[in-house]
């Protein structure tokens, strides 16, 4: 099954090969922006 | 997040900050709290700190090479759907996941679905890339996108610039999406050139993708249009607001305050004056972008015509400071909300535009076309 733009980085933020929707992952992001704007 | 027994940011190199609301601080509480931020900064060694005067948090962090294709940005405002439009899936959060995630380094989400929103054809002649969201959002409603990520495609993007591909994914959320996201593609690498501070990888969807749902758009027929109060999604034709009279215009916010913004609300007061009877006020989405313009000319041009230039940052798009609207009042703003209250008073009423027809109708007093008084390109 193909993937989503979405799909392909929340997968590997997750560290996971594939993500569907609904699914609940824990994602790391690579940058926190404005946090304290 | 010290309330969560965390003593400092899990990975402080990742994080951004940017002060940019109720710039210059207003009142005392609003000092102590950029102050309260300064001193963060300076305790915890942040590298990518930008205090008052640099600008509005999603221009700031995109202008300087944050935001990369592939990435995934996670952020505290709710416009932060806006570096999508470099290729980066880019999600607002609410304060107390954004405390954990600096904490953690992590947080639960939900995966969402994806929605496709083809754009085909170029725009016409006096209509810009925020005629052609506020179009969509018309369509699609305030909620046709809630907590979906909507990727644009078709031949439209090409020939839109990063700046012109902002307001489509700065709007995404007045959809209710919790993604905007454009393809990568010649446009995207010639601007991250200079600007990106380390590799990328851009990413595409893959041809059996699967989508919720596709919305397609001929934006070929297209004319000026605004959101009347007080919804995002209450979009008419210009002809049929056409001669409602102003108090104030706006041109400023994350979504339409750049350079090349300013320059098309200059091509239309180049020689013209505001009306007696408007207030036009003028916010630079950030310094760069505000030298910019005055090396082309813009700020001139907008001095000339009546306009007050306000310092870079959210100015009076959220209603806190710089510009809140008397009872009664009307306000055309290129900003991205007009709900009851947005500015700052609830018995005023504000529409959104594209900055030609901000400066068209603050030059005429009234809601105005402004494809009669474009001058050149």
């Amino acid at each position: 099954m193909g993937q989503t733009i979405a799909e392909k980085i929340l997968s590997r933020s997750a560290g996971l090969k594939g993500v569907e929707p609904g699914q609940i992952i824990d994602a790391a992001p690579d940058v926190i922006q404005g946090a304290l704007s | 997040m010290r309330e969560m027994g965390a003593d400092a940011p899990f990975e402080p190199e990742k994080l951004v900050v940017t002060v940019d609301h109720w710039t210059p601080a207003e009142s005392a509480r609003t000092a102590n709290l950029h102050r309260g931020v300064r001193l963060f900064a300076q305790e915890h060694g942040l590298k990518h700190f930008y205090d008052v005067g640099e600008g509005i948090c999603h221009q700031v962090f995109m202008e300087n090479g944050h935001a990369l294709p592939g990435q995934l940005i996670m952020g505290r405002d709710s416009h932060n759907t806006s570096h999508g439009a470099v290729n980066a899936l880019s999600l607002p959060f609410g304060l107390t996941e954004v405390a954990y995630l600096l904490a953690v380094g992590s947080v639960w989400l939900r995966v969402p679905e994806s929605v496709r929103i083809h754009l085909r054809g170029r725009l016409p002649r006096g209509v810009f890339a925020k005629d052609a969201i506020l179009h969509v959002i018309g369509r699609v409603g305030a909620d046709g996108c809630t907590y979906k990520s909507v990727e644009f495609e078709g031949d439209l993007i090409p020939a839109l610039s990063i700046s012109e591909r902002f307001p489509f994914c700065n709007m995404a959320v007045e959809m209710g999406a919790k993604a905007g996201v454009m393809p990568f593609d010649k446009v995207t690498e010639r601007y991250l050139k200079g600007r990106a501070k380390k590799r990328y990888r851009p990413i595409a969807p893959d041809p059996g993708a699967r989508y919720e749902n596709t919305f397609e758009f001929d934006v070929r027929g297209l004319t000026p249009v605004l959101s009347c109060p007080h919804t995002v999604d209450n979009v008419k034709p210009v002809e049929e607001v056409a001669g409602r009279t102003i108090h104030q215009a706006f041109l400023g916010s994350c979504t339409n305050a750049r350079h090349d913004d300013l320059g098309e609300a200059a091509r239309v007061l180049r020689g013209r004056r505001v009306h007696p009877d408007v207030r036009l006020m003028v916010a630079p989405s950030s310094r760069l972008e505000y030298l910019e313009a005055d090396r082309r000319g813009y700020i001139r041009t907008l001095l000339e015509a009546g306009a007050m230039i306000l310092n870079p940052g959210c100015g009076p798009c959220f209603g806190a400071h710089q510009g809140i609207l008397a009872d009664g009042e009307v306000c055309i703003s290129s900003a991205n909300r007009n709900f009851r209250g947005r500015m700052g008073n609830p018995r005023a009423e504000i529409y959104l535009a594209s900055p030609a027809t901000v400066a068209a109708s603050a030059v005429k007093g009234e809601i105005a076309d402004p494809r009669p008084l474009l001058r050149g390109r």
